[in-house]
């Protein structure tokens, strides 16, 4: 039987070659993502037939017919909503192209996905306070980086920072009392905070973040955005699961 | 407690235009202590042979030309400021119709992709033409091609119509 993994637990494969560049798509606790993660890793093959993708699900999930869209298939994710986080040190590749399960590349583009990155360490798409949930962290500072699709290199910090950002986001969700008094509760659940925690520390000052050039929206175009916001067509198109689908489908109930 | 010493008429707009015979307004009172306080006011004009020493100080200080043009101004920045919610409205329903079509078409892709001769399908071109449709009946057709060719290659590779398994048990 599969165990679940605390956030501490995880390191990246260090022992793995690294081969050139790739995508990561991460599906965990329900068959409704992981269906969508095959039609997301099918998708972005529809238009970059060479790409390499790896997927880290769970074995309960897994079905074998999959295994050949994927050049890396990593079966050790646990059963946690934020699998995505434990997934992300664990590249095998240069530079990665993480993206949310729930998303499908739409154009041909895709195929530029890694030029964009440049010399910066992690690139992003920004938050529309219009689409978004919840941004204010407090009265002066905002989330600022939507953090469903990004690109990262294998620097040693920034993977660091990855790490960080899982085993971050453990303690973020459990400590108590709240440990950042300064900062609005009600950001616990949110990975997002987790990075802006992360990126503001002394720690990760050197790292280099930039958002996507041109319309960033094209690179992760949430299905409630104004289609002014990507001109040329979106790139990757990201939808949102219903809650209750993915409860329905969820494994390993506890 | 901290004396009114002073106080000034601000913003004033006519309640009516036509009529003129109320202003809105605020007053701002300024106190003995250095701070000062805002209050709204609607000041009435006075009846015939009465006199308001609120209405007269408007007239005086303000007078009706300013009272007009500053109303003028209200009503073309509340004109605007309606039009500008009504197209924010207005696009905010245009965005919630289109995520909500999205969300259902991917929503049917997904159970597409879910019958099992789709999933055992090799064909990627089919499969894509499935991925790529931009409505639930284009789904639905491109679903219905793909069905039909793996049945055909069914048959193909088994003209009888018996499943291969079946051939072999009786081979047996």
């Amino acid at each position: 039987m599969h165990q679940n993994k605390t956030p501490q637990e995880p390191t990246p494969q260090k022992s793995q070659k690294i081969k050139s560049n790739g995508f990561l798509i991460a599906a965990s606790i329900s068959k409704v993502y992981y269906n969508s993660a095959i039609n997301l890793a099918e998708s972005i093959l529809d238009f970059y037939p060479d790409a390499k993708i790896t997927l880290c699900t769970q074995p309960e999930l897994f079905d074998e017919r999959h295994r050949d869209i994927f050049d890396v298939v990593d079966l050790t994710a646990p059963d946690h909503p934020r699998a995505k986080l434990y997934a992300l040190p664990r590249t095998t590749y240069d530079i990665t192209a993480y993206i949310d399960a729930d998303c499908e590349v739409q154009h041909e583009d895709i195929t530029k996905i890694f030029q964009q990155l440049g010399d910066s360490d992690i690139m992003l798409t920004k938050i529309r306070e219009y689409a978004a949930a919840d941004v204010k962290i407090s009265d002066t500072e905002e989330l600022i980086w939507h953090c469903g699709v990004f690109l990262y290199n294998n620097k040693k910090k920034t993977l660091q920072m990855m790490q960080d950002w899982w085993t971050e986001y453990g303690y973020q969700t459990t400590a108590d009392p709240w440990p950042w008094p300064q900062h609005r509760k009600a950001m616990r659940p949110w990975d997002q905070y987790t990075f802006y925690r992360l990126y503001t520390s002394k720690k990760y000052k050197s790292i280099k973040i930039d958002v996507f050039p041109g319309q960033d929206a094209r690179w992760n175009f949430i299905s409630i955005y104004d289609k002014s916001e990507a001109l040329e067509g979106p790139i990757i198109y990201h939808y949102t699961l219903k809650k209750s689908e993915v409860r329905a489908q969820r494994i390993l109930k506890k | 407690m901290a004396q009114a010493i002073s106080r000034k008429f601000k913003n004033a707009t006519w309640e009516n235009i036509e009529t003129k015979d109320c202003v809105n307004c605020d007053i701002v009172v300024n106190l003995d202590n250095g701070s000062s306080q805002i209050f709204s006011a609607v000041v009435s004009k006075p009846a015939e042979g009465t006199t308001s020493e609120d209405w007269d100080t408007l007239m005086e200080t303000i007078g009706i030309d300013s009272i007009d043009q500053a109303t003028t101004e209200e009503v073309l920045r509340m004109q605007k400021a309606r039009e500008e919610d009504r197209i924010r409205k207005e696009d905010a329903s245009k965005r919630s119709v289109e995520f909500q079509k999205q969300e259902a078409l991917f929503s049917y892709k997904l159970e597409a992709f879910e019958i099992e001769a789709v999933k055992n399908s090799k064909d990627r071109a089919a499969k894509a033409m499935i991925r790529k449709s931009k409505s639930i009946p284009e789904v639905q057709a491109y679903t219905t091609i793909l069905l039909m060719k793996e049945l055909n290659n069914a048959s193909e590779q088994d003209p009888s119509g018996t499943d291969s398994s079946e051939i072999t048990e009786n081979q047996e």
